[in-house]
């Protein structure tokens, strides 16, 4: 994907989300949504400029030789962001299902396995010190009540 | 002046809690650990800390979180000189002069003299927040509605000098942060808006998840996006570093030049502790002897960043604290922990929670004290700490910016309110879209909508009138004056970054 079609796919994006957004403050009474129409207004007028201003630059550069990404690096690019979130949404299912301290372990040992290649006694010593800090940080002193699961 | 003083007796009577000083320590240790670690910045620290906060009272909560603020935003300068990379943007111009010192087997002197300058730069900003403060916050009292309202415009305006690269993704940040702040219900007619059914966004969307959201999550996948994960060689400090500390007072008026610099630079809302860096740098260069000497190893260019840097900490709250206007992101993140505490920033802010308001300031001094003998032991012994790989810190950070958004409301649902933000915020950072303005948007919103539904609800609904009421003002004039110059100062720098 080109840079600037990169850019001109954001701009679509925000302005058709925009214009959505202004659609629906129009569903609302109209005095507590004055204030809304007029930020999603300003956010279709600001999306709008954006994506003119990518129209320029596009023809602009038709000619120059551009920066391609192929799809190799797109991948390679989406990798980390594809696994944060993925892993993460995983946590939180595990915290709801096998409780905090269970699914904690699993996905901070987990994760250090994925992203690097420490040793156990690293990844170990880091999630102990962690769950131990939480313990007596959230637990301990503030008294927070952690999701408990189908272990403890 | 009397109040001031009764006020400062008031907060050093706080600083008698063993506890308080406990967690000006505490927050002292996080701070200089997240200030030194490279891609973790100051307003993360303390967007991290403020649901630890939640059970403690907002003088013990308010000292941890000014801990973090001044530790941080000092100990980015350790990274900097041992291994060349900023721990904080605030500490750029630190590494100009900090690495070729450390190359020349000096990292023990830069050290010493990043910590000194650090400390006298912080000490005497929070003097002029002392002073400058409550009179400022005694003249906002002649505000009124549409007063407030201009106001707000006026710290949105900042977004212009906050988005220099480019303006019209940082307007249009600026105003998604101020849509988000208006999710939920509308301050004076209770009618819901953009939920999506969502209870647990009746009251809006909690600015603390946001903030983690916002600085945790994208930071943590461009650290394991890259490509180096193996740990970093550092040197650590060797000995006689109090007395190379002492070297500071040869450098007297250039510490007190660059702490002038940061603190004006940190009362005018939007520009940061990198600006100030920058600045007083360029002016230390431009006045020095040896301006030569300058990106080799000059004792005088890490004074200048380091004294400017912290003293941005007392200037930026001085609108925070007195007009509700941050004066940056870490300020901003502060002020969102004020409100946590159920405390209104503003001009109100010194008279009904005077005690609370001083004591925050009195233990910022001691924040100032207490880095000193922290950063060193680190910058000696904890040194490791910076070796961290990414695929150990980011785990723990995701983790920590869990357990931060379930503490909240121990609500699950806010977990996944934080990745949502937390997937904006790497949008934003992939599609080159800066992240301040939104977090300005997000703080300043609240206050605009409340303010002009008021402000409105005085003229009977009449646009017209509310037009010809903040045209006749002399202090709506002022405002609104303000805002244009600010507007077109930004454009200005634009403009001219691009010639």
């Amino acid at each position: 994907m080109k840079k600037t079609s990169k850019e001109l796919f954001f701009a679509v994006s925000i302005t058709l989300i925009s214009l959505l957004l202004l659609i629906t403050s129009f569903t609302y009474p109209a005095e507590s949504s004055q204030f809304p129409r007029f930020l999603c207004g300003l956010m279709l007028l600001f999306s709008v400029l954006i994506l003119v201003k990518g129209l320029r630059s596009k023809t602009g550069t038709k000619e120059k030789s551009n920066t391609e990404v192929s799809s190799g690096s797109i991948m390679v690019k989406l990798k980390a962001p594809v696994l944060v979130f993925s892993l993460t949404i995983a946590y939180l299912a595990g915290i709801m299902y096998i409780g905090y301290f269970v699914s904690s372990t699993i996905f901070l040992i987990g994760t250090m396995s994925i992203f690097g290649r420490q040793g156990l006694f690293t990844k170990t010593i880091a999630t102990a010190g962690f769950l131990l800090v939480v313990y007596a940080l959230f637990v301990s002193f503030l008294g927070l009540r952690l999701p408990e699961g189908l272990l403890f | 002046m009397e109040n001031i003083f009764s006020g400062i007796t008031q907060g050093l009577f706080s600083l008698a809690d063993p506890m308080i000083l406990l967690l000006i320590f505490a927050g002292t240790v996080f701070g200089v650990v997240i200030g030194a670690l490279p891609g973790l910045t100051s307003t993360m620290g303390v967007a991290l800390l403020v649901p630890v906060t939640f059970g403690m009272s907002p003088e013990m909560g308010l000292a941890l979180l000014g801990a973090i603020y001044c530790s941080s935003t000092y100990s980015g300068a350790i990274s900097a000189i041992l291994i060349n990379i900023p721990g904080t943007p605030a500490n750029c111009c630190t590494l100009l002069d900090g690495y070729p010192m450390t190359q020349k087997g000096e990292s023990g002197r830069a050290i010493a003299l990043a910590t000194s300058a650090s400390a006298f730069g912080g000490f005497v900003s929070i003097f002029a927040l002392l002073f400058l403060a409550p009179p400022l916050a005694e003249f906002a009292l002649k505000f009124g509605a549409q007063e407030y309202f201009l106001l707000a415009l006026f710290g949105v305006s900042v977004i212009a000098s906050l988005s220099e690269r480019n303006m019209l993704k940082g307007l249009w940040a600026g105003v998604v942060g101020l849509f988000l702040s208006i999710i939920g219900m509308h301050p004076l007619t209770g009618d819901v808006r953009f939920t999506g059914g969502m209870a647990e966004l009746y009251s809006g969307l909690p600015i603390v998840i946001a903030l983690i959201g916002l600085y945790s999550i994208p930071e943590v996948i461009s650290s394991i996006s890259g490509s180096d994960d193996s740990p970093k060689q550092v040197n650590t400090v060797g000995d006689g570093v109090f007395s190379q500390m002492m070297e500071l007072f040869k450098y007297k008026l250039l510490s007190l030049r660059a702490t002038i610099v940061g603190i004006v630079v940190g009362i005018v809302p939007g520009a940061g502790s990198s600006i100030a860096s920058f600045v007083a740098y360029d002016d230390a260069k431009r006045s020095s002897k040896t301006p030569e000497v300058f990106g080799t190893g000059s004792p005088e260019g890490i004074i200048a960043s380091e004294a400017s840097n912290n003293a941005v900490v007392g200037g930026s709250l001085v609108p925070a604290l007195t007009l509700g206007i941050p004066g940056n992101a870490v300020s901003a993140v502060l002020l969102g922990g004020l409100m946590v505490h159920g405390l209104k920033p503003g001009p109100t802010l010194f008279i009904e929670n005077s005690a609370i308001v001083y004591s925050f300031i009195m233990s910022l001094f001691v924040s100032n004290l207490a880095f000193i003998p922290v950063g060193l032991f680190i910058a000696r012994y904890g040194v490791k700490l910076i070796e961290t790989p990414a695929s150990v810190l980011g785990p723990l950070v995701l983790g920590l910016a869990v357990i931060g958004s379930y503490a909240i409301n121990m609500s699950i649902v806010e977990i996944g309110l934080m990745l949502v933000i937390g997937l904006i915020g790497y949008l934003m950072k992939e599609f080159d879209v800066p992240r301040e303005p939104m977090v300005l948007g997000l703080v300043l919103g609240t206050m605009a909508e409340g303010e002009l539904a008021r402000a409105f609800s005085l003229v009977h609904g009449s646009l017209p009138m509310l037009i010809k009421n903040m045209f006749t003002s002399p202090l709506s004039l002022i405002i609104i004056a303000l805002t244009a110059l600010s507007l077109w100062q930004g454009v200005r720098k634009q403009f001219l970054a691009k010639k």
